[in-house]
Protein backbone atom coordinates (compact mmCIF):
# COMPACT_ATOMS: atom_id res chain seq x y z
CA UNK A 1 0.00 0.00 0.00
CA UNK A 2 2.59 2.31 0.72
CA UNK A 3 4.92 1.41 -2.46
CA UNK A 4 1.46 2.28 -4.36
CA UNK A 5 1.06 6.10 -2.27
CA UNK A 6 4.60 6.79 -2.99
CA UNK A 7 4.18 6.05 -6.74
CA UNK A 8 1.13 8.25 -6.97
CA UNK A 9 2.82 10.96 -5.07
CA UNK A 10 6.24 10.77 -7.23
CA UNK A 11 3.78 10.86 -10.10
CA UNK A 12 2.06 13.50 -9.12
CA UNK A 13 4.83 15.75 -8.49
CA UNK A 14 6.56 14.71 -11.46
CA UNK A 15 3.51 15.94 -13.48
CA UNK A 16 3.38 19.47 -11.48
CA UNK A 17 6.70 19.65 -12.16
CA UNK A 18 6.88 19.08 -15.60
CA UNK A 19 3.83 21.37 -15.90
CA UNK A 20 5.63 24.00 -14.57
CA UNK A 21 8.80 24.05 -16.31
CA UNK A 22 6.87 23.40 -19.60
CA UNK A 23 4.99 26.98 -18.63
CA UNK A 24 8.32 28.56 -18.56
CA UNK A 25 10.11 27.55 -21.81
CA UNK A 26 7.61 25.74 -23.93
CA UNK A 27 4.93 27.44 -26.01
CA UNK A 28 1.98 25.36 -27.64
CA UNK A 29 2.74 27.21 -31.24
CA UNK A 30 5.45 24.23 -31.93
CA UNK A 31 5.01 22.76 -35.87
CA UNK A 32 3.64 19.64 -36.07
CA UNK A 33 5.64 17.97 -38.24
CA UNK A 34 9.82 16.78 -37.45
CA UNK A 35 10.67 18.55 -40.42
CA UNK A 36 9.65 21.88 -41.29
CA UNK A 37 9.33 23.02 -44.57
CA UNK A 38 9.03 27.07 -45.00
CA UNK A 39 8.59 29.33 -48.10
CA UNK A 40 11.30 32.23 -48.68
CA UNK A 41 12.17 32.68 -52.57
CA UNK A 42 10.16 35.62 -52.70
CA UNK A 43 8.95 37.30 -49.57
CA UNK A 44 12.64 38.95 -48.69
CA UNK A 45 13.49 42.33 -49.93
CA UNK A 46 17.36 41.97 -49.54
CA UNK A 47 20.03 38.94 -50.35
CA UNK A 48 21.32 40.17 -46.34
CA UNK A 49 17.96 38.94 -45.10
CA UNK A 50 18.04 35.85 -46.82
CA UNK A 51 21.78 35.20 -45.96
CA UNK A 52 20.92 35.88 -42.25
CA UNK A 53 17.44 33.48 -42.00
CA UNK A 54 19.37 30.77 -44.38
CA UNK A 55 22.47 31.07 -41.19
CA UNK A 56 20.18 31.11 -39.04
CA UNK A 57 18.58 27.79 -40.29
CA UNK A 58 21.63 26.03 -40.80
CA UNK A 59 22.49 26.56 -37.22
CA UNK A 60 19.53 24.83 -35.96
CA UNK A 61 19.85 22.05 -38.63
CA UNK A 62 23.89 21.72 -37.70
CA UNK A 63 22.54 20.97 -33.64
CA UNK A 64 21.39 17.38 -32.71
CA UNK A 65 17.86 18.55 -32.45
CA UNK A 66 15.97 15.75 -34.12
CA UNK A 67 14.19 17.79 -36.72
CA UNK A 68 15.22 19.98 -39.37
CA UNK A 69 14.18 23.23 -41.07
CA UNK A 70 14.23 23.45 -44.63
CA UNK A 71 13.99 26.11 -47.56
CA UNK A 72 10.71 24.60 -49.90
CA UNK A 73 7.81 23.25 -50.03
CA UNK A 74 5.08 23.29 -52.75
CA UNK A 75 2.23 26.24 -53.42
CA UNK A 76 0.47 27.56 -51.56
CA UNK A 77 3.36 28.47 -49.76
CA UNK A 78 1.51 27.33 -46.23
CA UNK A 79 4.79 28.82 -43.82
CA UNK A 80 6.36 31.69 -44.90
CA UNK A 81 9.03 33.87 -43.80
CA UNK A 82 9.26 37.51 -44.85
CA UNK A 83 11.73 40.12 -44.35
CA UNK A 84 10.13 43.66 -44.88
CA UNK A 85 9.02 46.88 -43.43
CA UNK A 86 6.45 46.55 -40.91
CA UNK A 87 4.58 49.41 -38.77
CA UNK A 88 5.09 47.89 -35.96
CA UNK A 89 7.95 48.33 -32.95
CA UNK A 90 9.31 44.23 -32.75
CA UNK A 91 11.97 43.22 -35.12
CA UNK A 92 10.67 39.41 -35.54
CA UNK A 93 7.50 38.09 -35.31
CA UNK A 94 6.26 34.06 -34.80
CA UNK A 95 2.57 33.67 -35.47
CA UNK A 96 0.58 30.63 -35.79
CA UNK A 97 -1.60 30.33 -39.02
CA UNK A 98 -3.49 27.50 -39.33
CA UNK A 99 -3.84 24.66 -36.06
CA UNK A 100 -4.64 21.49 -35.01
CA UNK A 101 -5.55 19.90 -31.60
CA UNK A 102 -2.12 18.47 -30.45
CA UNK A 103 -1.26 20.27 -27.00
CA UNK A 104 2.12 21.41 -27.78
CA UNK A 105 3.04 21.47 -31.44
CA UNK A 106 -0.04 22.76 -32.59
CA UNK A 107 0.94 25.23 -35.59
CA UNK A 108 0.17 23.10 -38.59
CA UNK A 109 1.31 26.52 -40.86
CA UNK A 110 3.33 29.41 -39.71
CA UNK A 111 4.77 33.09 -40.72
CA UNK A 112 7.43 33.99 -39.36
CA UNK A 113 8.26 38.09 -39.97
CA UNK A 114 11.71 40.03 -39.42
CA UNK A 115 10.85 43.70 -39.54
CA UNK A 116 13.28 45.55 -41.92
CA UNK A 117 12.07 48.76 -39.59
CA UNK A 118 13.79 47.86 -36.85
CA UNK A 119 15.98 45.46 -37.85
CA UNK A 120 17.99 47.32 -41.45
CA UNK A 121 20.20 49.65 -38.91
CA UNK A 122 21.25 46.35 -37.25
CA UNK A 123 24.02 43.95 -37.76
CA UNK A 124 24.33 41.00 -39.66
CA UNK A 125 24.74 38.66 -36.18
CA UNK A 126 21.99 40.43 -35.16
CA UNK A 127 19.18 40.03 -37.81
CA UNK A 128 21.07 36.28 -37.96
CA UNK A 129 20.63 36.19 -34.31
CA UNK A 130 16.85 37.08 -34.15
CA UNK A 131 15.87 34.65 -37.14
CA UNK A 132 17.49 32.16 -34.90
CA UNK A 133 15.08 32.97 -32.39
CA UNK A 134 12.43 33.01 -34.33
CA UNK A 135 13.00 29.36 -35.61
CA UNK A 136 13.00 28.60 -32.00
CA UNK A 137 9.46 29.29 -31.85
CA UNK A 138 8.99 26.66 -34.49
CA UNK A 139 10.21 24.04 -32.06
CA UNK A 140 7.91 24.96 -29.29
CA UNK A 141 10.53 27.28 -27.52
CA UNK A 142 8.91 30.26 -25.89
CA UNK A 143 10.25 33.57 -24.77
CA UNK A 144 11.29 33.87 -21.21
CA UNK A 145 13.16 36.39 -18.66
CA UNK A 146 16.56 34.30 -17.45
CA UNK A 147 18.13 36.89 -15.96
CA UNK A 148 21.53 35.63 -16.88
CA UNK A 149 20.60 34.76 -20.58
CA UNK A 150 21.93 31.89 -21.31
CA UNK A 151 19.26 31.35 -24.12
CA UNK A 152 18.55 32.26 -27.80
CA UNK A 153 15.24 32.38 -26.78
CA UNK A 154 15.42 34.80 -23.80
CA UNK A 155 14.30 38.25 -24.01
CA UNK A 156 17.32 39.89 -22.68
CA UNK A 157 19.92 37.91 -24.91
CA UNK A 158 22.22 39.99 -26.81
CA UNK A 159 21.72 39.02 -29.83
CA UNK A 160 24.66 40.88 -31.73
CA UNK A 161 26.93 38.30 -30.01
CA UNK A 162 24.35 35.48 -29.44
CA UNK A 163 23.59 34.41 -32.59
CA UNK A 164 23.45 30.53 -32.61
CA UNK A 165 21.01 27.96 -30.17
CA UNK A 166 22.71 27.03 -27.11
CA UNK A 167 23.55 24.18 -25.31
CA UNK A 168 20.50 24.76 -23.19
CA UNK A 169 18.05 25.47 -26.71
CA UNK A 170 18.85 22.51 -28.13
CA UNK A 171 18.15 20.52 -24.81
CA UNK A 172 14.95 22.14 -24.37
CA UNK A 173 14.07 21.96 -27.99
CA UNK A 174 14.73 18.07 -28.26
CA UNK A 175 12.98 17.45 -24.91
CA UNK A 176 9.67 19.03 -26.66
CA UNK A 177 9.99 16.89 -29.66
CA UNK A 178 10.66 13.75 -27.35
CA UNK A 179 8.45 14.25 -24.37
CA UNK A 180 5.71 16.89 -25.67
CA UNK A 181 5.21 15.75 -29.31
CA UNK A 182 1.35 15.80 -29.62
CA UNK B 1 -28.95 2.84 -1.35
CA UNK B 2 -27.81 1.42 -4.42
CA UNK B 3 -29.96 2.95 -6.34
CA UNK B 4 -29.52 5.68 -4.91
CA UNK B 5 -25.86 5.88 -5.35
CA UNK B 6 -26.33 5.16 -8.98
CA UNK B 7 -28.41 7.86 -9.59
CA UNK B 8 -26.69 10.34 -7.85
CA UNK B 9 -23.51 9.04 -10.17
CA UNK B 10 -25.21 9.40 -13.08
CA UNK B 11 -26.81 12.89 -12.36
CA UNK B 12 -23.29 14.09 -11.97
CA UNK B 13 -22.03 12.40 -15.27
CA UNK B 14 -24.56 14.38 -17.11
CA UNK B 15 -23.96 17.78 -14.64
CA UNK B 16 -20.13 17.23 -16.21
CA UNK B 17 -20.68 16.15 -19.86
CA UNK B 18 -23.58 19.11 -19.76
CA UNK B 19 -21.30 21.55 -18.54
CA UNK B 20 -18.16 21.10 -21.19
CA UNK B 21 -21.17 20.60 -23.87
CA UNK B 22 -21.16 24.07 -25.67
CA UNK B 23 -18.33 25.49 -24.55
CA UNK B 24 -15.91 24.82 -27.26
CA UNK B 25 -13.23 27.07 -26.57
CA UNK B 26 -11.63 27.89 -29.98
CA UNK B 27 -7.88 27.97 -29.23
CA UNK B 28 -5.92 31.02 -29.52
CA UNK B 29 -3.83 32.42 -32.10
CA UNK B 30 -0.79 33.22 -30.31
CA UNK B 31 1.53 36.25 -31.35
CA UNK B 32 5.55 36.07 -30.19
CA UNK B 33 6.83 38.90 -30.88
CA UNK B 34 10.64 39.86 -30.16
CA UNK B 35 11.30 43.48 -28.95
CA UNK B 36 14.60 45.71 -28.34
CA UNK B 37 15.07 45.51 -24.49
CA UNK B 38 15.80 48.53 -22.99
CA UNK B 39 18.70 48.98 -20.04
CA UNK B 40 18.48 52.39 -18.77
CA UNK B 41 15.43 55.39 -18.38
CA UNK B 42 17.67 57.43 -20.91
CA UNK B 43 17.22 54.97 -23.71
CA UNK B 44 13.80 54.55 -23.21
CA UNK B 45 13.47 57.84 -23.52
CA UNK B 46 15.28 59.28 -26.25
CA UNK B 47 14.23 55.73 -28.53
CA UNK B 48 10.68 57.44 -28.11
CA UNK B 49 9.12 59.21 -30.93
CA UNK B 50 5.94 60.23 -28.35
CA UNK B 51 5.82 60.66 -24.74
CA UNK B 52 2.55 61.60 -23.36
CA UNK B 53 0.39 61.10 -19.99
CA UNK B 54 -3.15 59.82 -21.19
CA UNK B 55 -6.00 57.97 -20.17
CA UNK B 56 -8.06 55.51 -22.02
CA UNK B 57 -11.15 56.83 -23.28
CA UNK B 58 -12.39 53.22 -25.47
CA UNK B 59 -11.01 50.31 -26.91
CA UNK B 60 -12.01 48.29 -30.35
CA UNK B 61 -10.52 45.61 -31.83
CA UNK B 62 -9.69 45.73 -35.54
CA UNK B 63 -7.40 44.16 -38.04
CA UNK B 64 -5.00 46.64 -39.16
CA UNK B 65 -2.72 45.68 -42.05
CA UNK B 66 0.79 47.01 -41.26
CA UNK B 67 2.46 46.29 -44.45
CA UNK B 68 4.51 49.55 -46.58
CA UNK B 69 4.00 50.21 -50.22
CA UNK B 70 3.22 47.16 -52.67
CA UNK B 71 3.79 44.54 -49.84
CA UNK B 72 0.62 45.62 -48.06
CA UNK B 73 -0.96 42.40 -48.62
CA UNK B 74 -2.97 39.90 -46.33
CA UNK B 75 0.05 38.75 -44.99
CA UNK B 76 1.00 42.52 -42.91
CA UNK B 77 -2.94 41.88 -41.46
CA UNK B 78 -2.74 41.24 -38.17
CA UNK B 79 -5.41 41.66 -35.23
CA UNK B 80 -4.78 44.70 -33.04
CA UNK B 81 -6.91 46.02 -29.71
CA UNK B 82 -6.87 49.86 -30.09
CA UNK B 83 -7.47 52.23 -27.38
CA UNK B 84 -8.15 55.97 -27.93
CA UNK B 85 -6.08 57.95 -25.17
CA UNK B 86 -7.11 61.19 -23.93
CA UNK B 87 -3.72 63.28 -23.74
CA UNK B 88 -3.42 64.96 -20.18
CA UNK B 89 0.45 66.18 -20.35
CA UNK B 90 3.07 66.47 -23.17
CA UNK B 91 6.92 65.19 -22.46
CA UNK B 92 7.82 64.72 -26.08
CA UNK B 93 6.55 65.70 -29.27
CA UNK B 94 3.96 67.62 -31.46
CA UNK B 95 0.42 67.58 -29.17
CA UNK B 96 -1.95 69.34 -27.26
CA UNK B 97 -3.81 68.69 -23.87
CA UNK B 98 -7.07 67.35 -24.65
CA UNK B 99 -6.30 65.67 -28.08
CA UNK B 100 -6.79 62.04 -28.81
CA UNK B 101 -4.29 59.65 -30.26
CA UNK B 102 -4.96 56.10 -31.07
CA UNK B 103 -2.20 53.80 -29.71
CA UNK B 104 -2.22 49.48 -30.81
CA UNK B 105 -1.58 46.56 -29.00
CA UNK B 106 -1.35 43.16 -30.91
CA UNK B 107 -3.99 40.92 -29.82
CA UNK B 108 -7.69 40.91 -29.18
CA UNK B 109 -11.07 39.09 -29.64
CA UNK B 110 -12.90 39.17 -33.37
CA UNK B 111 -15.42 36.85 -34.12
CA UNK B 112 -15.13 34.42 -31.33
CA UNK B 113 -11.67 33.99 -32.05
CA UNK B 114 -8.80 34.80 -29.06
CA UNK B 115 -5.77 36.37 -30.91
CA UNK B 116 -3.26 36.99 -27.89
CA UNK B 117 0.38 38.09 -27.84
CA UNK B 118 3.02 36.33 -25.35
CA UNK B 119 3.33 39.55 -22.63
CA UNK B 120 1.11 41.79 -23.56
CA UNK B 121 -1.49 43.57 -20.64
CA UNK B 122 -4.38 45.26 -22.46
CA UNK B 123 -4.31 48.91 -21.05
CA UNK B 124 -7.12 49.27 -18.39
CA UNK B 125 -9.94 52.17 -19.51
CA UNK B 126 -10.03 55.19 -17.44
CA UNK B 127 -6.94 54.66 -15.87
CA UNK B 128 -3.49 57.04 -16.58
CA UNK B 129 -0.66 55.93 -18.34
CA UNK B 130 2.57 57.20 -19.20
CA UNK B 131 3.16 56.33 -23.00
CA UNK B 132 6.25 55.73 -24.48
CA UNK B 133 5.68 55.42 -28.42
CA UNK B 134 6.73 54.66 -31.47
CA UNK B 135 5.76 57.24 -34.57
CA UNK B 136 5.33 55.39 -37.79
CA UNK B 137 4.49 58.27 -39.89
CA UNK B 138 2.77 56.35 -41.70
CA UNK B 139 0.50 57.57 -44.63
CA UNK B 140 -1.99 54.94 -44.02
CA UNK B 141 -2.96 56.48 -40.62
CA UNK B 142 -1.31 53.14 -38.64
CA UNK B 143 -2.06 54.13 -34.93
CA UNK B 144 1.06 54.47 -32.22
CA UNK B 145 2.66 51.81 -30.46
CA UNK B 146 4.32 51.58 -27.29
CA UNK B 147 8.33 50.43 -27.62
CA UNK B 148 7.80 46.92 -26.04
CA UNK B 149 5.03 45.33 -24.53
CA UNK B 150 6.33 45.39 -20.35
CA UNK B 151 8.77 48.87 -21.00
CA UNK B 152 6.63 50.99 -23.17
CA UNK B 153 4.42 52.16 -20.71
CA UNK B 154 3.55 53.14 -16.55
CA UNK B 155 0.24 53.02 -15.35
CA UNK B 156 -0.30 55.18 -12.05
CA UNK B 157 -2.28 54.65 -9.31
CA UNK B 158 -3.05 58.01 -7.01
CA UNK B 159 0.20 59.52 -8.90
CA UNK B 160 2.30 56.75 -8.05
CA UNK B 161 4.16 54.84 -10.49
CA UNK B 162 3.15 50.81 -10.90
CA UNK B 163 6.27 48.70 -12.06
CA UNK B 164 6.59 46.07 -14.68
CA UNK B 165 8.98 43.99 -13.29
CA UNK B 166 11.27 44.89 -15.66
CA UNK B 167 10.66 48.69 -15.81
CA UNK B 168 13.57 51.08 -16.18
CA UNK B 169 12.23 53.07 -13.49
CA UNK B 170 11.89 50.90 -11.01
CA UNK B 171 14.29 50.80 -7.92
CA UNK B 172 15.44 54.40 -9.33
CA UNK B 173 13.87 56.55 -6.67
CA UNK B 174 11.96 57.60 -9.20
CA UNK B 175 8.46 56.65 -7.79
CA UNK B 176 5.91 59.51 -8.36
CA UNK B 177 4.65 61.31 -11.22
CA UNK B 178 6.33 65.07 -10.56
CA UNK B 179 9.79 63.24 -10.24
CA UNK B 180 9.12 60.96 -13.07
CA UNK B 181 8.21 64.10 -15.38
CA UNK B 182 10.76 65.61 -14.31
CA UNK B 183 13.38 63.34 -15.07
CA UNK B 184 11.72 62.71 -18.41
CA UNK B 185 11.76 66.69 -18.57
CA UNK B 186 15.55 66.75 -18.26
CA UNK B 187 16.88 64.09 -20.76
CA UNK B 188 14.11 65.79 -23.20
CA UNK B 189 15.49 69.35 -23.03
CA UNK B 190 19.23 68.01 -22.72
CA UNK B 191 19.01 66.49 -26.27
CA UNK B 192 17.33 69.40 -27.74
Amino acid sequence: MKRIISLVVFLLVFTLSSIALADDYFTTNGYYQANIYVHTATTFDTAEYYDAFTRARNDWNSTSVPRKFYDGGGAPYSSVVYARFYEGTWSGMYSLKSYNNNNWHRATSFHIYLNRRSLDNRSFNFKRGVAAHEIGHAYALADHWDSSPTSIMSRLADLDFMVKPQDIDISRATYAWTFLNN
Amino acid sequence: MVLRKTICFILLCLLLVGCSAGKEVMPEIVYQGHYDYYNSTNELIETADIIVLGRVESQNVEIINIGVGDQRDESAEFVYTVSNISVQKVLKGNFKEEETIRVKQLGGTLNGQVYREEGTEFFKKNRPYLFFLADFQSEYNTPFEVLNPTQGHLEFANDEAVFTADSPFKGKGLENQQAIFEHISSIVNNKE
